[in-house]
């Protein structure tokens, strides 16, 4: 699987990448800004762009820009962004447009290498990834209104899952569910919250957005 | 009244009284040759030096004055050169300066409400007139006239005669009549030019008193050509009843100073009125429309001084436009001080009787307003000093907030992934402890990422007030959002309102707190209500900075309730 990845500081940049190797990635190239970071998806067509928000040269949202320029203009590369920014906001706007295929992570997780791995895998396959953290906050804040209000809280709970990135085997062993209870969860989820019959992975994502549009940013 | 009217008015009511005394003893020698000519004189004489009186009352420095009651003695004193005269020393006067009167009116016109006389034209003009009639005609021609030798047996002696030389006399009194006639001329067409200078406002204060002089000093003009030609003064039909006519011209004048005396009061009386009014209901710049109207001129504007500069009455800086042909500049001054300056039409307070009377009855009005304006530009003053605080304030936590994230978060998360490095390659004991490290980065992690969100939200600047406040009830769950502004605003203003919105609901317990934050005609209002008071310290600086407004009350379920009124840029 192939990789590129930007970040303006050299020791993460540089460190994320040979871990990544070592993981038995195949990373295409660096990049230390956005336009950097744009040009190498162009000329290297990776399975998946790794990038930080706030890079050179404003510091501003830069690298969410760029990762949705990516989106649109190379449908079939995926993006990851890592920041420190614990904000739905950022993550929403990451999939708000086109949800396939894009991850939201925080930084942290570049300690938890088989995390990170998960991760880049689920995008490559067109899934939506979000970071835990995030998603518990959503989870725990009383903003779970609209669609969600009709889930039990079980229902939640494997939604919430699934917005991690979570495979079913991976939310079967967390909840200590049998394969068939966590379908019937799942069935009945897409069923509360009106999607229809579509290939797997992306009914996933548009239960995740949901998910992320009730309990998230406006 | 005081000392000096009485020693002001004192000799000229001697002078009158012996005016009265020599026209009755020689009647066919006096200039008023009835009695009815005789009281109109000696009204003329009494009403100037009561107007000269007047005059010095307005102010010490004023020339005009001693000048008017100075005039109103000659004017007597004129009446002496004849025979009944009570002695010698009466006959001198009389002699020598029977023909002064004139010198000093046409001198206290020209001054009159100015102080001085301006030009050098008018400084040759008067100059001229005393030497040709108090110099030449006057003192000099006494000198060498000896009325006994030349035929007047009954006169009392001259005084001041010391040689006998008829010729001379001749000589000095045409000449003296020649330089004094023309030079008065010139001071004439002085006045007259003054009156058309003025501008309309202060035409309307001189010309009661220039008028009439310009009449009086006309009549002595005729009557000074008619003496010419006869080549002494005398007293012939036209003499007497050109004097007649003089004399109430003079009094005219007199009158024209009361008036003067009378309108200034009123126009006092009504800024004094509106001072009253105004102590009520104070609006900054109500003393400039007064004035204004008083002077007549719309354009008007009032400045008080500030700190080495100048403020106007809102107590915005202002600076003065240097006088020019389109705007004139007065400073008016108290107590050595400039109290104002009064930026006017040009010419509008060339009169310096009239800046006088402004300062003087607008004086407690200009005190009042002065300080109001001072005390407003202090106030701006504090409130530029708040904001630039509050906004040094903000520019900082902005860059703490980035070199938090460029530098300890960033090195925090180089160290997390070292150490995921290591854990991969260590084994057993080494993996356990390399796992426990790893935690602790990670939650010093989540520590700087809170300590840089509750520094400054990135969300503020990207994406408004409400994303922020959004964010921050994601961070702090007891707080209850209500409705937001839509849209973005001003970046300070909703910095501010962010923070004081943090300040407000930082509180030790995990009751509630309701935020309502909306727009209301032109103000940004926040509503907090919560269970416990906030420490409203913050809360004061930044609403005080932005010239808001902070009220806290209690709802009648026993909450605090704190309202903020940001005005909105």
């Amino acid at each position: 699987m192939r990789v590129v990845l930007a970040d303006d500081e050299a020791l993460l940049r540089e460190g994320l990448a040979r871990l990544l190797m070592e993981a038995g990635f195949e990373v295409s190239g660096t990049a230390q800004d956005a336009p950097g970071l744009l040009r190498l998806v162009e000329a290297r067509r990776p399975d998946v762009a790794i990038t930080d928000i706030k890079m050179p040269p404003s510091h501003t949202d830069e690298g969410l820009i760029a990762a949705q320029e990516i989106r649109r203009g190379f449908p079939e590369v995926g993006v990851l962004v890592l920041s420190h920014y614990l904000e739905s906001r950022y993550a929403m706007s990451l999939v708000e447009e086109l949800p396939e295929r894009s991850g939201y992570l925080l930084k942290d997780r570049v300690s938890e290498i088989g995390s990170l791995t998960d991760a880049l895998r689920r995008i490559r396959d067109g899934e939506c990834v979000i970071d835990p953290t995030i998603v518990q906050r959503l989870v725990g804040h009383r903003r779970n209104a609209g669609p969600l209000a009709e889930l039990t809280p079980r229902e939640r709970e494997v939604l919430a899952l699934m917005a991690e990135g979570h495979s079913n085997q991976g939310i079967c062993e967390q909840l200590f569910l049998s394969p068939k209870t966590l379908e019937g969860h799942i069935g009945n989820i897409f069923r509360k919250l009106d999607i229809g019959e579509a290939p797997a992975y992306h009914r996933r994502v548009i239960a995740v957005l949901t998910f992320l549009r009730a309990g998230g940013a406006k | 009244m005081t000392r000096r009217t009485i020693l002001t008015l004192l000799p000229v009511l001697s002078a009158a009284a012996i005016t009265v005394v020599v026209a009755r003893r020689q009647p066919e020698w006096a200039l008023a040759d009835s009695t009815g000519a005789l009281s109109v004189e000696i009204a003329a004489g009494l009403a100037l030096v009561v107007a000269g009186t007047v005059v010095m009352s307005r102010g010490p420095d004023s020339l005009s004055g001693p000048l008017l009651c100075s005039a109103a003695a000659a004017w007597l004193i004129a009446e002496w050169d004849n025979p009944g005269a009570l002695g010698g020393i009466v006959f001198t006067l009389g002699i020598g300066l029977g023909l002064v009167a004139a010198a000093l009116v046409a001198h206290a016109l020209l001054v009159h409400g100015v102080g001085r006389l301006g030009t050098t034209a008018a400084r040759v003009a008067i100059g001229g007139v005393y030497a040709g009639l108090a110099g030449l005609a006057g003192i000099g021609s006494a000198l060498v006239n000896d009325p006994g030798a030349s035929g007047c047996s009954s006169c009392p002696p001259n005084l001041l005669h010391v040689a006998d030389a008829p010729d001379a006399v001749a000589w000095l009194d045409r000449w003296g009549l020649r330089l004094g006639t023309v030079s008065l001329m010139v001071a004439v067409v002085l006045v007259i030019w003054r009156l058309w200078r003025a501008s309309p406002a202060a035409r309307r204060t001189i010309a009661p008193v220039l008028l009439p002089g310009v009449v009086f000093l006309g009549l002595v003009v005729v009557h000074q050509v008619h003496d010419l030609r006869r080549g002494w003064v005398g007293n012939d039909q036209l003499d007497d009843s050109l004097r007649l006519v003089e004399s109430v011209a003079l009094f005219a004048v007199a009158l024209g100073v009361g008036w003067q005396r009378l309108a200034a009061r009123r126009m006092r009386g009504r800024l004094a009125g509106l001072v009253v009014e105004m102590t009520g209901a104070v609006r900054p710049g109500g003393l400039r429309n007064l004035i204004a109207s008083a002077l007549d001129d719309p354009t008007l504007e009032l400045l008080y001084p500030f700190e080495g500069g100048w403020i106007d009455p809102a107590g915005r800086e202002r600076t003065p436009p240097p006088a020019s042909e389109m705007r004139g500049v007065t400073s008016l001054v108290q107590d050595e001080a400039v109290a104002a300056v009064v930026i006017h039409r040009p010419g509008l307070l060339d009169d310096a009787g009239l800046i006088e009377e402004l300062g003087r009855a607008a004086r407690l009005a200009i005190d009042h307003e002065r300080l109001q304006a001072q005390q407003r530009a202090q106030l701006e003053r504090l409130r530029a000093a708040r904001t630039a605080i509050v906004a040094a304030t903000d520019a900082e936590r902005r860059r703490l907030e980035r070199d938090l994230h460029d530098g300890a978060q960033q090195a925090l998360a180089g160290l997390a992934m070292a150490i995921g490095v290591a854990r991969g390659l260590a084994r057993d004991h080494d993996a356990e402890r390399l796992a426990l490290a790893q935690n602790h980065v990670r939650e010093a992690l989540g520590g700087v990422r809170a300590l840089a969100h509750a520094t400054y939200p990135a969300a503020l600047d990207e994406a408004g007030l409400a994303a922020a406040l959004d964010v921050l009830s994601d961070w702090q769950p007891n707080v209850e959002l209500g409705a937001l502004p839509v849209g973005r605003l001003d970046p300070a203003l909703e910095a501010s309102t962010y923070f004081i919105v943090t300040a407000l609901t930082r509180t030790d317990s995990d009751a509630m707190v309701d935020v309502h934050v909306h727009s209301e005609q032109s103000n940004l209002v926040v509503d907090v209500r919560c269970a416990t008071a906030a420490d409203l310290t913050e809360v004061e600086d930044r609403v005080g900075a932005l010239d808001g407004r902070l009220a806290v009350d209690e709802t009648p379920a026993g909450e605090t309730h704190v309202r903020v009124e940001l005005p909105c840029v």
